[in-house]
């Protein structure tokens, strides 16, 4: 088996007792497009700052094509970083900032402005060469501070949380210039967010980090469908959980909500467990009556509120005074009303199960 | 309101630029005495000043002692700066307050203090004398303009550049200077303008080697009635509305605006 290209082994970092990064391990395919999901002080963007050598780990190592990376300072290691903040330099044009890392490597002119133009083609922006950065827009910068990070053909390119600072609809725009981008450079990126929409869009896999470690990491359906901690369940996606104990076959005892069927087969980390987060994806669970209801989990629900968000419908409401949520694509169904009880069920296929300690 | 306003903010201008308007005719004067408004026009002062070495003698130390001084102080105060908003240390505080300490002492008492410690030393009468201590009296302004500046300086700017293979001392002079000049300018310009104006401490310390413009428009002001006096004034305004000017065209290009 091919050893890793980017390999993170037993990182921890420490700042006197503060403990932002506990134990991390995880590998990276080259070419591949990994974002680090998490909320803050999740250490995510810690361990991205230790890729790029601004922080020292405390413990562990870092490896890149099989050799040690923490011996090198930033300026040594051939990794791209774009900022939050864009941080292209002011005094300098767009072209002299993208030349900037080919100039500290002493590329001869001529290639230099060969690779610029090649870079500035790449990412869109031929014709701003002679511009600065204060008369660009939001998007422009960040596309600038990209083709400053992939000009001289990094090993890794950095990516923290680029994209914060746009509103909504150029940011959606951006995460699809971005995978474009991902697509054609070849390059292997790392991508820092808190936006779970953002990492299941561009993501080749994704690593959920919470309190210093690492919760999970695999492809974005792999971590949709398939969490294998409440944290992540409840981190990425909407999401329902309930409490269930003492499973017999197929069959488990939910608190609040009764029997339900589950899929017979054990959750990995199960073992003789007896407890367990169940989770359902309210997108999963529709209203139901008594015709099309076979072979479906059904409860009854008190509905308290109903969000209309044009395409689809979130309904707020209870069982037994636990809450639970549905998601409802299309048209607003008859009989749904706020303050009614209605029927509402979803497959067993859908329960998914995660062992608890 | 914006109305009382703007008219509160005339008659502010005017009282505080009346001086001018006396002065500058003043200095086209025909007659050697301070009569006003002056009985003819004519460049004869003009004339008195430029070739007269009793001023241009004190002219030329001015601005020779303001760049020396100008020079030494940004030595002292741009490292400062960065070890104060950079750095983490014992007597941080302390520190700050010692550099602000020639704000808060009257020149008089500063002038009486250099001249006894510059006596022991033979320093009085000597264009270095007077740098040394116009660098002490523009350190503190020079020093609040840099750590401003640098309190406002976006760090990103030197791991951008570090990560794109510019090792400390590369970054520091292809980045983290080039983005201060500005700053590191104005705190220039205000030593500058600090030592070219002051007129307490070189009283006391210039003696006649060492007389700066200040020194001899005090002494004229009380010991003759020339309205060459005036022609001083009036090149010095001249000199700054030119500064003003040409700032207010930089601003103004495209190219500059922000």
């Amino acid at each position: 088996m091919n050893q890793p290209y980017l390999s993170i082994r037993n990182v921890a970092k420490f700042y006197g007792s503060v403990r932002a990064v506990e134990e991390v391990s995880l590998d990276i395919e080259k070419g591949e497009f990994v974002s680090f999901l998490g909320p803050s002080g999740s250490g995510k963007t810690t361990t991205l700052t230790m890729i790029a050598g601004f922080e020292q780990p405390s413990r562990g190592q870092i490896l890149l094509n099989g050799k040690d990376l923490t011996v090198l300072h930033p300026w040594q290691r051939n990794i791209g970083m774009v900022f939050q903040n864009y941080a292209l330099f002011p005094h300098m044009s767009v072209a002299r900032n993208i030349g900037f890392p080919l100039r500290m490597r002493k590329v001869s002119r001529a290639e230099i402005d060969r690779r610029v133009s090649a870079v500035l083609a790449l990412v869109g922006l031929g014709a701003l060469a002679e511009r600065h950065p204060r008369e660009l827009s939001g998007g422009q910068q960040q596309r600038v501070a990209m083709a400053r990070g992939l000009v001289f053909d990094p090993d890794v390119l950095l990516l923290d949380e680029p994209l914060g600072a746009l509103d909504k609809n150029l940011r959606e725009q951006m995460q699809v210039e971005l995978k474009r981008i991902h697509h054609d450079s070849g390059t292997t990126m790392v991508y820092v967010t808190h936006d779970q929409t953002e990492a299941m869009t561009m993501s080749d896999r994704i690593a959920v980090f919470s309190q210093g470690r690492l919760e999970q990491i695999g492809v974005p359906l792999d971590i949709y469908h398939r969490p294998k901690t409440k944290f992540v369940g409840e981190f990425v996606g909407d999401s329902n959980f309930f409490t269930g104990r003492r499973r017999e076959g197929d069959t488990l005892a939910v608190d609040g909500l009764g029997p339900i069927k589950v899929p017979a087969e054990k959750p990995a980390n199960a073992g003789d467990a007896a407890t367990y987060d169940v989770m359902v994806r309210p997108e999963r669970i529709r209203l139901v009556d008594a015709g099309n209801a076979a072979g479906l989990n059904v409860v009854d629900l008190q509905v308290s509120t109903i969000v209309n968000y044009g395409d689809s419908l979130l309904v707020l409401g209870a069982c037994n005074q636990l809450p639970v949520r549905l998601r409802i694509a299309g048209e607003f169904p008859a009989g749904l009303a706020e303050g009614a009880t209605v029927k509402a069920g979803w497959s067993p296929q859908d329960t998914h199960l995660i062992a608890r300690g | 309101m914006q109305r009382i306003f703007l008219a509160l903010a005339v008659i502010v201008a005017i009282f505080l630029t009346l001086p001018l308007l006396i002065i500058v005719p003043m200095s086209f004067s025909t007659v050697k005495t301070f009569q006003f408004p002056p009985p003819g026009y004519g460049l004869q002062f003009y004339r008195n000043f430029f070739s007269d070495p009793t001023w241009l003698e004190p002219t030329a130390n001015s601005v020779v002692i303001a760049v020396i001084m100008a020079v030494l102080t940004m030595a002292l105060v741009v490292p400062a700066s960065f070890a104060y908003v950079r750095q983490r240390f014992l007597g941080r505080g302390l520190i700050n307050l010692l550099i602000m300490a020639p704000l808060i002492v009257p020149s008089v008492v500063s002038a009486l203090g250099y001249y006894g410690a510059f006596g022991l030393v033979r320093l009085n009468g000597t264009v270095l004398g007077v740098a040394l201590a116009h660098t002490a009296l523009a350190i503190p302004v020079a020093f609040l303009v840099m750590t401003a500046t640098l309190k406002g300086f976006d760090r990103n700017l030197e791991r951008a550049a570090m990560i794109s293979g510019a090792t400390p001392l590369r970054t520091f002079f292809h980045v983290t200077m080039p983005v201060l000049a500005p700053g590191i300018a104005t705190a220039a310009l205000f030593a500058f303008l600090a030592s070219f104006n002051e007129a307490v401490v070189a009283l006391f310390i210039a003696g006649r080697n060492a007389s700066t413009l200040p020194k001899k428009m005090f002494e004229s002001i009380r010991l003759e009635t020339d309205p060459v006096i005036s022609v001083v004034s009036t090149i010095l305004v001249a000199i700054l509305v030119c500064f003003m000017l040409g700032s207010l065209l930089r601003r103004g290009n495209p190219r500059n605006a922000s």
